[in-house]
């Protein structure tokens, strides 16, 4: 019987500090065997972390269709992350995984995406973005929200010229410098802004309170719950669906979620 | 004692450690026993089950050394026979089948378990009103048990549910016994019918019955004791700690309970279950949606030993009952 809770050690091949408290790690399984069966699609999440420490969830951040390493970004919040952050290049880090369904882009692949990213939530999206320069589609058009405090938030911004070649990128901040030259508030001030394209789904990563707000702009647009997916944060143990932690009603967001179409949640008391 | 049962402890002897009710002064106990006498044949509900035998409240899941990770030994699994588990505790043996099916420390120790369960006809219904303990046709077939021990007036009968429980009676020189063909938990019939009632009355009702959660939140202690003693209840957390020597240590898991405000601490201190009402309707709704929508068997089985330990007396068959009424408004209140 394969033991769901086992690691494998992965070797930490580069690290790039993104804003004041993330760093991007990039890493490769040690056996090459373990790095060529692991395979994830967007929103999809790891388990890593340090053998005697601790582990945690994170979002698997780099695209999908590389498959020499994966990267995630971590955001230092606490023990496991405090001590990850102290790791350097050529350092080990345990990762079991992929877990959870991520988004379904086999359904989405002929429509609009409209992405939103509320500061370390917008991790996940990182991946459909990559996944989209690297095999762009006729049929589909990309905008991308990015929520911030302020621009010592923004994450992977060495990345954003590149990707305003391909996607529409719309940055704002509620509370930035004096110096930041695009938009000011938050999040869903963005849809006072821009417009929102035609026959879009929606893919979403933030906290709580950034859903209430956007599901009402949404509501407004006409958008079906059915084409919202939202990608949910819980405590988690396991990663598997049995040790209770992340249960929202019916539903495990480790092995059911992150990722939920709107209309499946959003009868359950507490889910948002 | 009942002399057929002698011979099968006697034998079991050789292989496993008994584990089987034994009187205590504070109730009856499953407990590990030299002495087959000690054992207590009355088939009322123990006071702690099965669980703590099959996944006890810390176990190692790893040693490790550097960044090595060693399972335990097959051998550090006990070889153990657990006699006199209720038809209701089978019911709850269910759900613990269902969800560590692919569990391999789980699965260790229930495959060096030889589960023995028990009734005696002459017993007292034990159940709250909440489910049934009546032995039908067809219960056994939708238990799964290795043997099962029926104390009838004219001497004890026996009925085998594995391989492994056929062997022990072998073993043991019973020879007349009747094979049982486990398949599966959901009777023929459809899903348990008070099951479903139970369900529809929990079912998204925080919102809807808010004043009777809020009540609930109102008196519960969280001390977690219901979920201590509940035998379906098996949620977990795991821990990493270092050993003596360097680089090397364990990684554990242990006994977790949804009461703790702990169990939905995120980093940064956001708990989504940050009262005492949310976690005891986390707790319903785990027995009483969750585990139905599952598995489709009950995730309850009416034992009311939470009823039993709850300090505050809180009883889940008022609370059933609270929610099969239309929810209060607060103007009905304050007339009252
Ligand atoms: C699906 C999912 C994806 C995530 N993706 C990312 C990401 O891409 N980047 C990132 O920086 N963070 C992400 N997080 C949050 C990240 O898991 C926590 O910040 C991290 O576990 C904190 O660990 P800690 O030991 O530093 O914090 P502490 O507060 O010391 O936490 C102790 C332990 O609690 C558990 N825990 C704490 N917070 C969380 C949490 N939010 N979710 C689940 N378990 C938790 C972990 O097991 C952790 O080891 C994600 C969380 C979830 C649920
Ligand atoms: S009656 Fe209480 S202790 Fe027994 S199974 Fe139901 S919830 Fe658990
Ligand atoms: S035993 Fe009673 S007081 Fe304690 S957590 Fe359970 S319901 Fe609350
Ligand atoms: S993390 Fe254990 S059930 Fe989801």
């Amino acid at each position: 019987m394969k033991n769901p809770y086992l690691t494998y050690p992965a070797k930490i091949l580069r690290i790039q500090k993104e804003s004041s408290d993330s760093n991007l790690y990039t890493l490769k399984f040690e056996d090459p065997k373990v790095q060529k069966a692991f395979r994830f699609n967007p929103g999809q999440f790891v388990v890593a972390g340090l053998v005697g420490f601790g582990e945690g969830p994170f979002d698997i951040c780099s695209s999908s269709l590389e498959t020499g390493s994966l990267e995630i970004c971590v955001r230092q919040a606490g023990a496991v992350t405090k001590r990850i952050h102290q790791l350097k290049i050529g350092d080990r880090l345990q990762i079991r995984g992929p877990y959870g369904h991520g988004f379904p882009m086999n359904k989405l692949a002929n429509r609009n995406l409209l992405l939103i990213g509320g500061g370390c939530g917008f991790v996940t999206m990182r991946t459909v973005i990559l996944d989209y320069l690297k095999k762009p589609s006729a049929k589909q058009k990309l905008q991308v929200f990015f929520g911030v405090t302020s621009e010592r938030d923004l994450l992977f911004a060495n990345e954003f010229d590149n990707w305003r070649k391909k996607i529409d990128l719309y940055l704002i901040a509620s509370k930035p410098s004096a110096a930041w030259p695009h938009q000011v508030g938050l999040i869903t001030n963005l849809f006072d802004k821009v417009k929102i394209m035609e026959k879009v789904g929606v893919l979403a990563c933030g906290p709580p309170i950034m859903y209430r707000f956007t599901l009402e702009r949404l509501k407004k647009l006409g958008i079906p719950d059915t084409d919202i997916y939202l990608s949910f944060e819980r405590r988690m143990d396991c990663a598997v669906g049995v040790c209770q932690h992340c249960a929202i009603g019916s539903f495990y967001v480790c092995k059911d979620g992150p990722v939920f179409s709107y209309d499946k949640i959003k009868d359950i008391p507490g889910a948002i | 004692m009942k002399p057929e049962l002698t011979k099968l402890f006697a034998h079991l002897k050789k292989d496993y450690k008994i584990i089987a009710p034994v009187k205590k002064t504070r109730g009856i106990f499953l407990s590990r026993i030299n002495d087959p006498k000690k054992v207590c044949f009355s088939a009322e509900l123990t006071k702690n089950t099965f669980k703590e035998f099959l996944f006890p409240k810390k176990q190692t899941l790893f040693n490790f050394q550097g960044d090595k990770l060693i399972e335990p030994a097959n051998s550090s699994y006990p070889k153990q026979a657990i006699f006199g588990i209720s038809i209701i505790d089978l019911r709850a043996l269910l759900v613990y089948e269902q969800v560590f099916r692919h569990d391999p420390y789980y699965q260790n120790y229930r495959n060096n378990s030889l589960i023995i369960g028990y009734l005696s006809l002459a017993s007292t219904d034990q159940t709250f009103g909440i489910f049934e303990e009546r032995l039908e046709e067809d219960t056994l077939e939708h238990l799964e048990f290795d043997v099962f021990a029926l104390a009838t007036p004219a001497g004890i009968h026996f009925f085998s549910g594995s391989s492994k429980g056929r062997q022990a009676l072998i073993g043991a020189g019973i020879e007349n016994f009747e094979n049982i063909e486990y398949v599966g938990p959901v009777r023929e019939s459809g899903l348990d019918p008070l099951m479903m009632a139970n369900y529809k009355k929990v079912k998204n009702s925080f919102e809807r019955h808010r004043l009777v959660w809020e009540e609930l939140g109102r008196r519960c202690l969280a001390c977690g004791k219901c979920s201590l003693v509940c035998p379906t209840c098996f949620c977990f957390a795991s821990d990493q700690v270092f050993g003596q020597t360097k680089r090397t240590g364990r990684k554990t898991r242990r006994w977790d309970t949804c009461f703790y405000s702990e169990f939905s601490r995120v980093a940064g201190g956001h708990k989504f279950l940050d009262t005492i009402a949310k976690r005891i309707y986390f707790w319903y709704e785990h027995k009483f949606v969750r585990i139905p929508d599952e598995f489709s068997i009950p995730g309850c089985v009416g034992c009311g030993r939470c009823i039993a330990v709850c300090p505050v007396a809180i009883d889940l068959r008022q609370t059933l009952k609270d929610l099969a009424q239309p929810p209060k408004t607060m103007k009905q209140l304050v007339k009252k």
